[in-house]
C-alpha cells in the first residue's frame, strides 16, 4: 500500500510540475488579455485536479509550485521575489487550504464510495445466502449451504451441531471434525443459549467462536467457526454480518422444523379422517348382514315352517355369516396392511394353483357360472407373495360372483407383457411384467365410476345389498401395490367389468433349480418358457 | 362303531361338532382342555381326534406331539384364521388335516369321513388304485390314463407314491421335500410346486381345477382318493 502510494505520489509530483508548467507557459503568452485574478484561477484548477487525483502531498506541492510560478512569472517585478510580494503569502495560504479541502473531500468521497461498494457486496452475498437457504428443503441442505457461505466469507472452518432424534448434539458434516472443536463448549452454548469462545465474554481462550442458533422458544443448533481474520472479526461490521447470517440460518432451520410439525399434524388428521370414514363405512356394512342374520334366525326359531322353508332360512343364515366373515377378514387385512404389519414372502409360485384353490374355495357360490382359465406358459410360475396374491384374486373373484347373474362367464387370463411407459423409455429398456386379468360379463362398473372405484369406501350401488365392495377393492389395490404392482378396472363391451393386475417381473434366472443332486454340470437357464425348464429337470433327474 | 374325540374349549362349537358327528354314526367324546383331552385320548383310544389349536391351557401343537408319541391316529386340527405358520407347524408335527374357523360343517364331515376311510387298523397304502380315469399300479410301476401309458420321471413317481401313502393327509412342502428329495432342502418349496404342476398336467383332466391333487395354498398338498 505504502509503495503504491509513493509511486502514485511520484506521478502526482510529476503531474504537478507538468500542470504548473503548462499553465505558466500558456498564460505567459496571453498576459495582455488575462487579468492576474484569472491567472490565479487557472492555477487553482491545477491544484484541484492534482488534489483530487493524487492525494494530499502532491496537492500541497502543486499549491506551492503554483504560488511560486505565479509570483515569479506574473507578479511585478517579473522573475523575482520581492518584499511587496508578501501579500501573495495569503494567496498561497488560501491555495493550500483549497487544496487541503478538495483533497479531504476527494478522499472522503473515495472512502465512502469504497464503503458503499463493500456494503453492496455484503448485501449481495447475504442475498445469496438467503437464496441458497430458501432452496434448501432439509436440515442437511441448510447446514451445507450455511457452511459453504461461512467458509467463503467469514471463517476458515465452520461446523453446525444439531440435536438428533435422541436429543444428543451431533455434527452434520461431510468432512472430519477439526481438532479445535470442543463438545463441552458446544453443549454449554446449547444449554445456555449464549455465545461462547473466541471474541466473547465466556471461555474466550477457545480457538473457535460458538453461537447459539435459537428462536424465542428453543435452541435449534449451535454454530462453531474459526474466523479467517481474527482482527477483522472483532470489528462491529463483521459481527453484524455474522449476526444477520445466523438469523437467516436460524430462520431456515425453523422453517424446516415447522414444516415437519405441519406434516405430522396432517398425517394425524388424515389417519383420524381415515379411521372415521372406515368406521362409518363399516358400521353400515356390518350392521346390514347382522340385522339380516338375527331376523333370519328369529324367523327360523319362532314360526312353524315347512322343512323346505326352514332349510332355505338356514342356508340364508349361513350366507350372511359368510358375508360378515369376509368383511372381518378384509378389515383385519386392511388394518394389518396400513400399520405395516404385512411382511412380504416372495417365492416362485404357481399361478395355476392360486387360481385353482380360489375357485375351489368359491365353488359353493359359483352356481351355473362358467369359469374360463387361460394362463400362458410363460407365467406358469411367477415370483410373488403367494398368500397375498391369493387374497387379491379372492376379492376380485368374489366381486365377479356377487355382481353377475347366476349364469355369467368369468374369465381369468394371465400373460407376460412388455410395458412401455415413460419411466422405461428413460432407462432405455422395455420392462416385462406379469399381467393377470379377471373379466366378467355381468353388469359392469357403474358408468363414470371406473376411476373412482378404488377410492376409499365408495360402492358401486350406494344402497346395494352386496356389502363390503368398497373395502374389498381398496384392499385389493393396496395389496397389489404392496406387491409392487398396479390394479386397474374398466368396463368392457358389450357389458362387463375387467380388472387388470400388473406385477413386476422377475427373470427366471433367479430360480434356483439346479444343484449337484440333479445335474453334474449346471446348465444355462433358458429364460423363455418354464415347460422347457421342467422338462430339463425331469430328464436330468432321470439320468442321475 | 368308530369313536371320535373332540378337544375344543368353545362349548357351542363342541356341541355342534358332536351332534353332527353323532348323526354320521360316530360315537363322540369331548374334552374342553388339553389336560382332560390327553387323559381321554389315553383312556378312550379314539379312532380320530378333532383338536382345536387355540386351547386355553396349552399350545395345541404340544398336544399333537404328545399324542404322536404313542399313537398314529388321524388328527384333524381346527384353527382360527391366523398365520399359515401355525397350520404348517401342526402338520409338520403330525396333524393330518386342518380346517379354518369358521368352517362349514359339510366340509368337516367330508374330511372326517375321508380320514376314517383311510385309517383302518393296520392301514396300508393301496397298491392298485384308480383316480377317475387314471389307474395306478404301484407294484408294476405303471400309470395309465384312459388306458394309455403315462410316463412319469423318477421324482414325479416318488412324489406320487408319497402322496398315495399319505392320502387324505395334508403334506406340507417341507414334509414332501424331506420324503421325496431327502433332508436338507429347506426353503425350496418351488421344487415341490413345479413337480406337483407336472403331476397335475399329466394326471388331471383339468389341471387348473384338480379333482384329486389338491393344493392348500401357503401350506402344502393333499391327495384325495374318492370313495370307490
Amino acid at each position: 500500500m505504502a509503495a503504491l502510494a509513493s509511486k502514485d505520489n511520484r506521478i502526482g509530483y510529476l503531474m504537478a510540475v507538468l500542470g504548473c508548467m503548462v499553465v505558466t507557459v500558456s498564460l505567459v503568452a496571453l498576459t495582455r488579455w488575462f487579468d492576474l485574478a484569472n491567472v490565479v484561477m487557472l492555477y487553482l484548477l491545477v491544484i484541484v485536479f492534482i488534489s483530487v487525483r493524487f492525494g494530499r502531498a502532491p496537492g500541497i506541492f502543486a499549491a506551492l509550485l503554483s504560488v511560486i510560478s505565479f509570483d515569479l512569472f506574473f507578479v511585478d517585478p517579473k522573475l523575482s521575489f520581492s518584499v511587496s510580494d508578501v501579500q501573495y503569502l495569503v494567496t498561497f495560504a488560501v491555495m493550500i487550504v483549497v487544496s487541503l479541502i478538495i483533497n479531504n473531500l476527494a478522499v472522503g468521497l473515495r472512502f465512502q464510495a469504497q464503503n458503499a461498494r463493500r456494503r453492496e457486496q455484503q448485501a449481495i452475498s447475504m442475498s445469496h445466502l438467503a437464496q441458497s437457504l430458501s432452496a434448501a428443503r432439509k436440515n442437511e441442505e441448510i447446514i451445507n449451504q450455511a457452511i459453504i457461505w461461512l467458509t467463503k466469507h467469514i471463517a476458515s472452518k465452520a461446523l453446525i451441531a444439531m440435536p438428533n432424534a435422541d436429543g444428543k448434539l451431533t455434527v452434520v458434516s461431510e468432512s472430519s471434525i477439526p481438532s479445535e472443536f470442543n463438545w463441552n463448549v458446544t453443549q454449554w452454548v446449547f444449554d445456555h443459549k449464549e455465545s461462547a469462545g473466541l471474541a466473547t465474554h465466556t471461555l474466550a481462550a477457545n480457538p473457535m467462536h460458538y453461537r447459539a442458533l435459537a428462536t424465542s422458544s428453543q435452541v435449534l443448533a449451535v454454530l462453531a467457526l474459526m474466523p479467517t481474520d481474527i482482527d477483522n472479526f472483532n470489528q462491529p461490521e463483521q459481527q453484524r454480518t455474522l449476526d444477520v447470517a445466523i438469523a437467516q440460518i436460524t430462520l431456515a432451520l425453523e422453517r424446516v422444523y415447522y414444516a415437519k410439525v405441519a406434516q405430522n399434524a396432517l398425517i394425524k388428521v388424515e389417519s383420524e379422517r381415515l379411521r372415521g370414514s372406515l368406521l362409518s363405512a363399516l358400521s353400515h356394512d356390518i350392521r346390514t348382514p347382522i340385522t339380516v342374520l338375527s331376523s333370519l334366525a328369529a324367523c327360523l326359531a319362532s314360526q312353524n315352517l315347512a322343512p323346505a322353508e326352514q332349510k332355505q332360512l338356514a342356508i340364508d343364515i349361513e350366507q350372511q355369516a359368510n358375508v360378515i366373515q369376509r368383511l372381518v377378514i378384509n378389515i383385519l387385512d386392511y388394518v394389518a396392511l396400513q400399520s405395516g404389519g404385512m411382511k412380504l414372502n416372495k417365492q416362485w409360485v404357481s399361478l395355476e394353483e392360486i387360481i385353482g384353490s380360489n375357485i375351489r374355495q368359491l365353488e359353493p357360490y359359483l352356481q351355473n357360472r362358467q369359469i374360463k382359465i387361460d394362463v400362458a406358459s410363460a407365467v406358469d410360475f411367477i415370483y410373488t407373495d403367494e398368500l397375498i396374491l391369493a387374497r387379491i384374486l379372492n376379492n376380485l373373484l368374489t366381486n365377479a360372483i356377487n355382481y353377475t347373474s347366476d349364469d355369467a362367464t368369468i374369465t381369468i387370463q394371465a400373460t407376460l407383457t412388455n410395458q412401455h411407459n415413460t419411466r422405461n423409455l428413460q432407462n432405455n429398456k422395455t420392462l416385462q411384467s406379469y399381467q393377470i386379468t379377471v373379466t366378467d360379463n355381468g353388469q359392469g362398473l357403474p358408468l363414470g365410476m371406473e376411476a373412482h372405484i378404488f377410492e376409499r369406501f365408495t360402492r358401486g350401488d350406494s344402497e346395494s345389498n352386496t356389502t363390503g365392495l368398497g373395502l374389498g377393492l381398496v384392499l385389493s389395490r393396496d395389496l397389489v401395490q404392496h406387491l409392487g404392482g398396479t390394479l386397474s378396472a374398466s368396463n368392457i363391451q358389450p357389458h362387463g367389468a375387467q380388472f387388470v393386475i400388473v406385477l413386476p417381473w422377475q427373470p427366471l434366472g433367479n430360480l434356483d433349480i439346479f444343484d449337484d443332486k440333479f445335474t453334474s454340470n449346471t446348465t444355462q437357464i433358458d429364460t423363455s418358457i418354464v415347460a422347457n425348464i421342467t422338462t430339463n429337470i425331469a430328464t436330468s433327474s432321470e439320468n442321475s | 362303531m368308530k369313536t371320535i374325540l373332540i378337544i375344543e374349549d368353545e362349548a357351542h362349537i363342541a356341541r355342534f361338532i358332536k351332534s353332527a358327528m353323532e348323526q354320521e354314526g360316530y360315537q363322540v367324546y369331548a374334552a374342553d382342555s388339553s389336560q382332560r383331552g390327553l387323559i381321554e385320548a389315553a383312556s378312550r383310544r379314539p379312532d380320530l381326534l378333532i383338536l382345536d389349536l387355540g386351547l386355553p391351557d396349552a399350545d395345541g401343537c404340544d398336544v399333537i406331539s404328545d399324542i404322536r408319541a404313542w399313537s398314529s391316529l388321524p388328527i384333524l386340527v381346527l384353527s382360527a384364521r391366523s398365520d399359515e405358520q401355525d397350520k404348517i407347524k401342526a402338520l409338520n408335527l403330525g396333524a393330518d388335516d386342518y380346517l379354518v374357523k369358521p368352517f362349514s360343517m359339510g366340509e368337516l364331515i367330508a374330511r372326517v369321513n375321508a380320514q376314517m376311510r383311510r385309517w383302518q387298523a393296520g392301514y396300508e397304502a393301496p397298491v392298485v388304485l384308480a383316480l377317475g380315469n387314471v389307474s395306478i399300479d404301484l407294484a408294476q410301476r405303471q400309470v395309465k390314463k384312459n388306458g394309455e401309458d403315462i410316463h412319469l420321471t423318477p421324482i414325479e413317481y416318488r412324489l406320487l407314491t408319497v402322496l398315495i401313502k399319505n392320502a387324505e393327509k395334508v403334506m406340507t412342502h417341507q414334509q414332501l421335500l424331506n420324503e421325496v428329495w431327502g433332508k436338507g432342502h429347506n426353503h425350496q418349496e418351488h421344487y415341490v410346486r413345479i413337480f406337483m404342476s407336472n403331476l397335475r398336467q399329466k394326471l388331471e383332466d383339468n389341471p387348473s381345477r384338480p379333482s384329486y391333487f389338491f393344493t392348500e395354498i401357503g401350506v402344502g398338498y393333499k391327495l384325495h382318493i374318492p370313495k370307490s
